[in-house]
């Protein structure tokens, strides 16, 4: 087990690199789990929401109330500069400013020119809108009964509490749907790319450089006992890797990964990093230096995961792009977590799982073919 | 002799395969991706009319929430569409699982709402059932309490939506997703410090075989260095501003300004890059290969920090640590472009440039201070 021993021993100096990914995705990762307790119930969205109240009366004071409670506040001053980069960045929504003469027109009946908008025209100020042309007509009904400006925006404020039924519904293999679970699943599809590629292609570039080769070859290990032992090597590493990156699902998510989905999601990722073992054994056949590796490591890993959908959702990109997709492992892999998690457009069943693992293995079986068929040719031209 | 040192620093930095991919083909390609992945999601977050379904339970009939829903649902600031096509539960829910729609709206003794998922628009649907599930209850309290009013009380109701007023900017191209281009151009610039190593490295005997071979020649160190860093500036300028004609021409991204300000941007933020990467290189005894580390992590860190990764990582940063974009390389150059895009005056922009030159003017200096006279007694 010699050639199995110095392929270990070569991890082991690989290892910084292994780590210092794996360490960068699970600070990004443990950052993101922080806030995944609020799953169950409907929450409504809460914009980021910055009120100048210029009339500051009992009215305006009720409303601003009314958005504290619905909303964020912020403070970002008056300036134009400010509020235009806020709102650039997103760290504003909404800027909104109540005029002089709020509660006066309000209780008079006039609604015009009541507030003076600053936004991106987008869902979250037409929430917003929305939301202070319902109040206006709420507190306009109110005074209408008799009430004062004062009386109606706080009675507007008590009434909103009324609440409609809402159902979240769960299109996913049958258990609540987690979608920081799902996250991380689907970020393995970048990481597991990086990591095998400039994990495990160094350590077989050291054993095909072609004076280390030829001295084994001429050895009296026979080729077939080298070839197992370097199976074998490339194997534990993977089952490495895997392990790891499960281990860390585990603290993150405990239980979870241990559910009907957790397991299948686990699969989802066994078979995706059988590919990218076989991609790392194909790009070893060719004499990359450390640069280069990291050249086309990074490309390969950074160009397939934007174009299937891992870090923007396939939904969002055009279909001309996922036609490309296709030819690509990481769709199929994307493609079965969003039916497994109910994120995508297709309702979860076993057999269409079972379908898109099975094109990835096809994907496995490809490459690895593809490694075996260089590495002869390589060797027939080399004798 | 200056220019032929200027004239080899350059063939030399333009053959290195390592600075040239990250400076040129690293940017084309990323920002390739990008545009894949970017290009449809602002339109996508402009707001249109909402898809809902509704559903009535059992051949209920409720014809005051018609109205309201199709007072909502007509005009040109419609809120939501009506998808005529859901008949029933299961063709709705087949609608709302495919994304279709955005909601379905139960109409039964009472009205419910089954969503996919939290978001935005979802939000908008149940503001809209709450509030109206608000206004029936204010009518029939007014019908039980006082009904000489009810009339009024309707009336008040159909308030039309001219109580907001909008104030907006003016000029420039307010999609945000264009400011992670402006950080790809960032990106490429400091890249180009690998380029300023590579002079210190290749004038210093401690560090590399030509180094040695320098300094034994009679040709002044300033010389030398002064040559190489004008080289391997023009050579990072040209790199970025390939990549920048490549966004503009090829992947047609709005900057929303003309063509020669942006190469001023690239050319300032070159050297600024080209000067960060010169000091780093000539401070202390460490190797190249640690030297090239420490400036891609700062290069990717302050890149992280002026929005490369999170798109509006520059706004947070400028609410919780304000100083670090007045002095971040990145923030700087990323900022520039935004305030040519956004802004009809250049105080912004020439106050970042500024910033820039004085930045690469003192790591200029500090690295002329470190890499002088310095003398080996043996290699």
């Amino acid at each position: 087990m010699r050639v199995f021993k110095t392929f270990l021993k070569i991890a082991v100096h690989k290892i910084p690199t292994v780590i210092m990914y794996f360490v960068i995705f699970a600070i990004i990762l443990i950052c993101t789990a922080s806030d995944a307790s609020q799953n169950n119930e409907f929450e409504q969205t809460r914009l980021v929401v910055s009120v100048n109240d210029l009339d500051n009366s009992a009215a305006s004071r009720e409303l601003a109330k009314y958005i504290a409670k619905n909303h964020n506040i912020v403070d970002i001053g008056t300036d134009d500069e400010s509020i235009q980069d806020a709102l650039y960045y997103h760290t504003l929504s909404y800027f909104l400013t109540i005029n002089e003469g709020f509660e006066e027109k309000l209780e008079n009946g006039e609604t015009d020119g009541l507030f003076e908008s600053i936004k991106d025209a987008n869902y979250k100020s037409q929430y917003l809108d929305t939301q202070l042309t319902e109040y206006v007509s709420a507190a306009s009904m109110f005074i209408a009964r008799g009430m004062s400006a004062q009386q109606a925006c706080a009675e507007t404020s008590a009434a909103s509490d009324i609440s409609v039924e809402v159902t979240v519904e769960s299109f996913s293999s049958g258990e609540a749907l987690d979608s920081d679970f799902a996250m991380f699943i689907q970020y393995l599809a970048y990481v597991l790319v990086l990591i095998m590629m400039l994990g495990l292609t160094p350590i077989l570039i050291t054993f095909n450089q072609s004076d280390i080769r030829r001295r084994m070859d001429s050895s009296a290990l026979p080729i077939s006992r080298k070839t197992m032992q370097l199976i074998l090597g490339s194997s534990v590493v993977t089952a490495a890797v895997w392990i790891a990156f499960m281990l860390l699902g585990v603290v993150c998510y405990g239980g979870k990964m241990f559910t009907e989905t957790g397991g299948l999601a686990m699969l989802n990722s066994f078979v995706y990093v059988i590919i990218f073992t076989g991609a790392a054994v194909l790009a070893a056949q060719f004499d990359l230096n450390a640069n280069v590796l990291s050249m086309v490591s990074n490309v390969i890993s950074l160009g397939m995961c934007f174009l299937c959908g891992v870090f923007v959702p396939q939904e969002m990109l055009g279909n001309e792009v996922l036609s490309a997709a296709k030819f690509l492992p990481a769709y199929w892999y994307v493609k079965a977590n969003n039916m497994l998690f109910g994120l995508g457009d297709t309702a979860f069943t076993a057999a269409k799982y079972m379908t898109y693992l099975g094109v990835e293995m096809l994907f496995a079986i490809a490459l690895f073919t593809a490694a075996m068929a260089v590495a002869r040719t390589k060797m027939r031209s080399s004798q | 002799m200056f220019f032929h040192l200027f004239k080899y620093e350059f063939i030399s930095a333009v053959r290195n395969t390592q600075v040239m991919f990250w400076m040129i083909a690293f940017p084309i390609l990323l920002g390739t991706f990008f545009k894949i992945a970017f290009a449809d999601l602002y339109d996508d977050e402009l707001f249109k009319e909402i898809p809902i379904a509704v559903v009535y339970e059992n051949d209920a009939e409720n014809s005051a929430f018609d109205e309201a829903l199709s007072a909502v649902s007509s005009g040109d600031n419609a809120l939501f569409s009506i998808d005529k096509t859901a008949i029933d539960k299961t063709s709705a829910m087949g609608l709302l699982e495919s994304g279709d729609i955005s909601g379905v709206i139960f109409v039964g003794e009472d009205i419910s709402l089954s969503v996919k998922s939290e978001s935005t628009k979802a939000s908008i649907i149940k503001f809209f059932l709450d509030q109206y599930k608000m206004n029936e209850k204010i009518i029939s309290d007014t019908l039980e309490s006082d009904p000489t009013k009810l009339a009024d009380v309707i009336e008040a109701m159909n308030i039309s939506e001219s109580c907001i007023t909008e104030r907006s900017f003016t000029g420039g191209n307010r999609d945000p997703y264009v400011q992670y281009f402006y950080n790809l151009l960032a990106m490429s610039c400091l890249f180009g410090s690998m380029a300023g190593l590579a002079v210190v490295t290749n004038t210093q005997g401690n560090l590399s075989a030509i180094g040695a071979r320098r300094c034994t020649s009679p040709i002044h160190k300033l010389v030398q260095i002064t040559a190489g860093l004008l080289a391997v500036t023009l050579v990072s300028f040209l790199c970025s501003a390939v990549s920048l004609l490549y966004l503009i021409a090829v992947l047609k991204i709005d900057f929303g300004a003309p063509v020669l300000p942006l190469i001023g941007i690239i050319a300032v933020g070159s050297l600024a890059g080209i000067s960060m990467g010169f000091f780093v290189g000539s401070f202390g005894r460490m190797g190249e290969g640690a030297k090239t580390a420490i400036l891609i992590a700062v290069s990717l860190i302050l890149c992280f920090f002026s929005g490369l990764m999170v798109g509006n990582m520059y706004g947070y940063v400028q609410m919780y640590a304000p100083w670090l974009n007045k002095i971040s390389l990145a923030a700087l150059i990323t900022d520039s472009f935004y305030s040519l895009n956004i802004y009809d005056t250049y105080d912004r922009l020439l106050q970042n440039l500024l910033t820039l030159c004085i930045i690469s003017a003192l790591f200029t200096i500090g690295g002329f201070l470190l890499t002088r006279r310095q003398k080996y007694a043996s290699i």
